[in-house]
């Protein structure tokens, strides 16, 4: 599959923040797991036609999420810290939801479940 | 130098008239064969026809060259470089064309999140037989530079020369015997000069292949666009092949027949046997990169 990213020049978001945006959703999304490999700056910047600092604020940025890390062999690669998280969430509260539906209870209970246990602590 | 000099130079002419020929043939039919909707996609067809285009161009190039190199100078001492310099000539043109489509499959604001690798479009099977040219160039460019001597006018590397001892008793006398040209440093000089030249001009047109920008979002785009990178890596690495064959080919076969007739003395005929069969094996990489060099492949493009 093809992951594409797209910078518009009419937007009034600088291409750095677009680029950003795009890359931190496509990560907490899963659709760039854990260990991918970010194209090279100098790679992306020359598709993109943006200055290589461009392209290396953004990866600076998104290295300060969490998201990506710089290593000097493999270069920008893909933590997945966030998106592992996001996932395993997504599974627990599936469930939760699945055994309280069987229980009975409706979207009020539920939801008011989960502000009780996390008003607990 | 006059009959083995004169046997490669007729060689080359035949083999480039030939490759020039099935090239323009061959060639123009495999490219078209690379099909895709070119009212979408007019980069691409700007592409296509400077990646055939300048290869031809090159040749042409690369057969002035080595015709200029052979006849060039006092002594000829450029000729067994000549084969390096037309390759380089090749390899060059291959770059320029490349420089003048360089942006033109990229499509400004848009990208894919793919790694291209120089190792993705190398023949791999042509990559590994042209190292091994190249093994062989090295190999026999160090030994002939090594065993030459000067010539009668006295000339550094222009001569290889033997002395024996024949007959028995009173009748024993110390006999020498001097070839030449042989290929030594007066020659093998501008083979290494040349040499550096081809390796700095592969690798930055193997370099500018795998680095020019795209639209790695457009499926098709890359499909095409792919193909003709491993056209192009394919062509440079052809060209390579065959100015690194066709130098082995020539310090070879020009050593070797020096040293067969030099002396009756086993050691030196032995080496001479071999320089011959090394010959034979640089001829055979020679053609066969010369072949990959005028029918550009359809890059593997389906």
């Amino acid at each position: 599959m093809t992951v594409s990213l797209r910078v518009d020049s009419a937007d009034p978001t600088p291409p750095y923040e677009q680029l950003r945006r795009q890359l931190a959703g496509l990560i907490r999304t899963g659709t760039l797991a854990s260990g991918t490999r970010l194209p090279t700056v100098r790679q992306l910047a020359q598709d993109l036609g943006l200055a290589p600092g461009t392209v290396m604020r953004t990866y600076r940025e998104l290295e300060a999420d969490g998201l990506v890390a710089s290593r000097r062999v493999q270069g920008t690669v893909v933590t997945g810290t966030v998106g592992a998280v996001d996932q395993r969430l997504a599974v627990l509260a599936a469930s939760f939801v699945e055994e309280a539906g069987r229980l009975g209870a409706g979207p009020a209970e539920i939801r008011a479940a989960v502000d009780v246990a996390l008003s607990r602590g | 130098m006059a009959v083995s000099g004169l046997f490669s130079l007729v060689l080359l002419s035949l083999t480039v008239v030939m490759a020039l020929a099935a090239a323009l043939l061959l060639g123009r039919r495999r490219a078209r064969s690379l099909a895709f909707d070119e009212s979408v996609y007019p980069g691409l067809r700007s592409l296509r026809r400077a990646t055939i285009g300048w290869r031809v161009i090159g040749m042409v190039a690369g057969a002035v060259v080595a015709v200029g190199a052979v006849s060039f100078g006092h002594l000829r001492p450029y000729a067994f470089a000549a084969p390096l310099l037309a390759a380089t000539a090749v390899v060059a043109a291959i770059v320029v064309g490349q420089r003048s489509v360089y942006k033109a499959a990229r499509v400004r604001g848009s990208a894919g999140i793919e790694h291209r690798r120089l190792r993705d479009y190398l023949p791999a099977a042509l990559t590994r037989w042209v190292a091994c040219l190249l093994a062989l160039l090295l190999t026999a460019v160090l030994f002939s530079t090594l065993a030459a001597s000067p010539d009668d006018m006295g000339r550094a590397g222009r001569a290889v020369a033997a002395s024996w001892t024949q007959g028995d008793g009173a009748a024993e006398g110390v006999f020498g015997s001097l070839r030449s040209p042989y290929p030594g440093s007066f020659y093998t000089l501008w083979v290494g000069i040349a040499l550096v030249l081809l390796l700095v001009a592969t690798g930055i047109g193997l370099g500018m292949t795998a680095r020019r920008p795209r639209n790695g979002a457009d499926p098709e785009l890359v499909r095409v666009d792919d193909a003709l990178r491993r056209i192009t890596a394919e062509g440079i690495v052809a060209g390579l092949g065959v100015g690194v064959g066709g130098a082995a080919f020539a310090v070879l076969l020009v050593g070797g027949m020096d040293l067969v007739q030099l002396a009756p003395v086993p050691l030196v005929t032995a080496a001479g046997v071999v320089s011959l069969l090394g010959a034979v094996v640089a001829l055979v990489g020679l053609i066969g990169a010369g072949v990959i060099l005028l029918v550009p492949r359809d890059g593997g493009a389906r």
